[in-house]
């Protein structure tokens, strides 16, 4: 019976800083809102909000990254030391569609060797580029400024808001502003959770941008019934003109 | 506010405000209509700092110049200033020269340097162009006042009116007033059309100059005309873009295209009220103005070296 019973206190003494320490290690947890990217008439961009629960000692990065892509660009060089026009194509490999990092603090300062993974520089360092003896350096820089300017590649700092503590938890909200320009395919959100720079945690979860409604039955035609489209779509333009002209001449009066 | 300001454009994968594209195609369509040029050269790259792809810009703007031409075509053939007879010349020759010109600039892109040949020869036109009919302008204006409207008539008959009366098959063109062979308007039609194609725009820029000097119609009747031209080599740049290429979005043309009706109407309006002489300061002024802009992107180093293949 003692036996029994100093075997349960044994086992609860073990349990308990077990429960705990699950409590911490239970992995951080991710929701979207909205957990589909539609793209309608009225898209113009908008905002994915990422909620879950994360352990309160650690930082969480939240990572929108689309799928790596190809990309054939033409590049600008001086002709005759003087003219600057394109002279050549790259080609960039490994180029993910879209790259959004948002953090609580700039990443410089959550940085260590694993946060520093996360960020635009180590993300630009997979890409390869082909095509040229151009300063590679210098394209992929060129590259990522391109896409900085639409609203694809972004650090987003201060974008990660933590609620209060509860139980070694807190809840954590990443505001990400996804841009007009975002392509419709499938991204995945991911939020990594760090200690002192060192991953300690990751969950990651599909999303998917779709055009719906207007755009999505013009874009079917468009790319199905390409003849027809340019058809229709020149018709309409002439009878837009006949009807403005002659809405005008009316109103105008002969001359 | 309850109106929209930005509507989504599937094609061109962005959206656009829609005040903006509004307000650039009535600007567009008030010079397309005061002086018979597409606006290609202008609609294009505002609507590449726009976001829009360099394709799609350049593909949905032939859509667009379909809408607004067909109503300023419509418009001057009112007032009859449309030359039905010299512009289906012309349009054979730019159909004929067109098709030309896509196989010259394949030879050219492959002998490499192409792109530098064909900025520096097009800057080099436009500079050319522009200067000569500001100088012209100017000193016809001075010279003659009361023969304003009318082409300046050279006293005595130059080299180049002699060799042109000496060709066969002549031929009376009533709206435009003169009387030409039939090869004139047919040869320089496929001379334009190779070079539109070489250089990627819609040649009015270069037709209307050809117009006005070489077939030596009046300035109003080259205006009418001109449209009329650019009607049928849109539709026919829209159709196969739409087919070949999927880079007309139409959203984007209609937004274009209900400004630069309005804006063609009105151009016309104005055109008729300016004499020819000053049609021609006008134009030329417009045409040093983009040969300027041209000349300074071609001299200042770019912030950003890359471009999204497909441009021009």
């Amino acid at each position: 019976m003692r036996k029994t019973i100093l075997t349960l206190i044994m086992m609860l003494a073990l349990l308990a800083p077990a429960s705990a320490m699950a409590a911490i290690n239970r992995p951080v947890t991710v929701n979207l809102s909205p957990t589909a990217i539609n793209i309608g008439t009225l898209y113009d961009g908008t905002t994915l909000t990422v909620t879950g629960d994360a352990p309160a000692d650690c930082e969480v990065v939240v990572r929108f990254q689309g799928p790596p892509e190809e990309l054939h660009m033409k590049e600008k060089g001086k002709a005759l030391n003087l003219l600057w026009m394109n002279k050549g194509s790259v080609t960039f490999d490994n180029v993910p569609k879209a790259y959004l990092v948002a953090s609580s603090k700039p990443m410089e300062e959550v940085v260590g060797p694993d946060s520093a993974e996360l960020g635009l520089s180590t993300m630009a360092e997979h890409i390869e580029v082909q095509g040229t003896d151009d300063d590679k350096a210098m394209l992929i820089g060129d590259l990522l400024a391109l896409k900085g300017q639409e609203g694809l590649y972004a650090e987003q700092s201060r974008a990660v808001t933590y609620g209060p503590e509860q139980g070694n938890r807190r809840t954590y909200t990443a505001t990400l502003n996804l841009p007009a320009k975002l392509a419709p395919g499938s991204y995945t959100v991911e939020a990594v959770t760090l200690k002192n720079g060192y991953e300690t945690g990751r969950t990651q979860q599909q999303t998917t941008a779709r055009l719906t409604g207007g755009p999505a039955m013009l874009a079917g035609l468009a790319f199905n019934h390409g003849a027809l489209y340019g058809v229709l779509a020149t018709v309409i333009a002439l009878l837009a003109g006949l009807g403005v002209g002659l809405v005008f001449q009316g109103k105008g009066g002969a001359h | 506010m309850s109106i929209p300001m930005h509507l989504y454009l599937p094609i061109a994968g962005n959206s656009v405000n829609v005040l903006g594209i509004l307000g650039l195609g009535g600007v567009v369509g008030l010079l397309s209509g005061i002086f018979g040029v597409g606006g290609g050269f202008l609609m294009t790259p505002l609507l590449i700092m726009l976001g829009i792809p360099p394709t799609v810009a350049a593909a949905s703007d032939s859509n667009q110049i379909v809408g607004a031409s067909t109503s300023g075509t419509l418009a001057h053939f009112k007032l009859g200033n449309v030359d039905i007879k010299m512009g289906l010349l012309l349009l054979v020759g730019g159909i004929v020269g067109g098709t030309f010109g896509v196989q010259v600039i394949k030879v050219l892109r492959a002998m490499g340097n192409a792109d530098f040949l064909i900025t520096v020869t097009y800057v080099l036109m436009l500079g050319f162009v522009g200067i000569y009919m500001f100088i012209e302008s100017i000193q016809s204006m001075r010279k003659d006042k009361a023969t304003v409207d009318e082409v300046p008539a050279k006293s005595k008959p130059s080299r180049y009116s002699q060799i042109i009366q000496a060709l066969p098959w002549q031929m009376d063109f009533k709206r435009s007033g003169v009387r030409l062979s039939v090869l004139m308007p047919l040869v320089l039609g496929t001379l334009v059309g190779i070079l539109a194609a070489i250089m990627g725009v819609g040649g009015g820029f270069i037709m209307v100059p050809v117009m006005v000097y070489l077939l030596r119609m009046p300035m109003h009747v080259v205006v009418g005309t001109s449209l009329f031209q650019i009607l049928f080599t849109c539709i026919n740049v829209t159709i196969m873009q739409s087919w070949t290429n999927h880079t007309v979005d139409f959203v984007l043309a209609l937004l274009m295209l209900i400004g630069s009706v309005v804006g063609a109407q009105l151009g016309t309006k104005v055109g008729k009220r300016l004499g020819g002489e000053q049609l021609k300061i006008l134009l030329a002024s417009l045409v040093l103005a983009v040969m300027t802009k041209m000349l300074y992107e071609l001299l200042v180093r770019p912030d950003i070296l890359l471009a999204y293949a497909g441009g021009h």
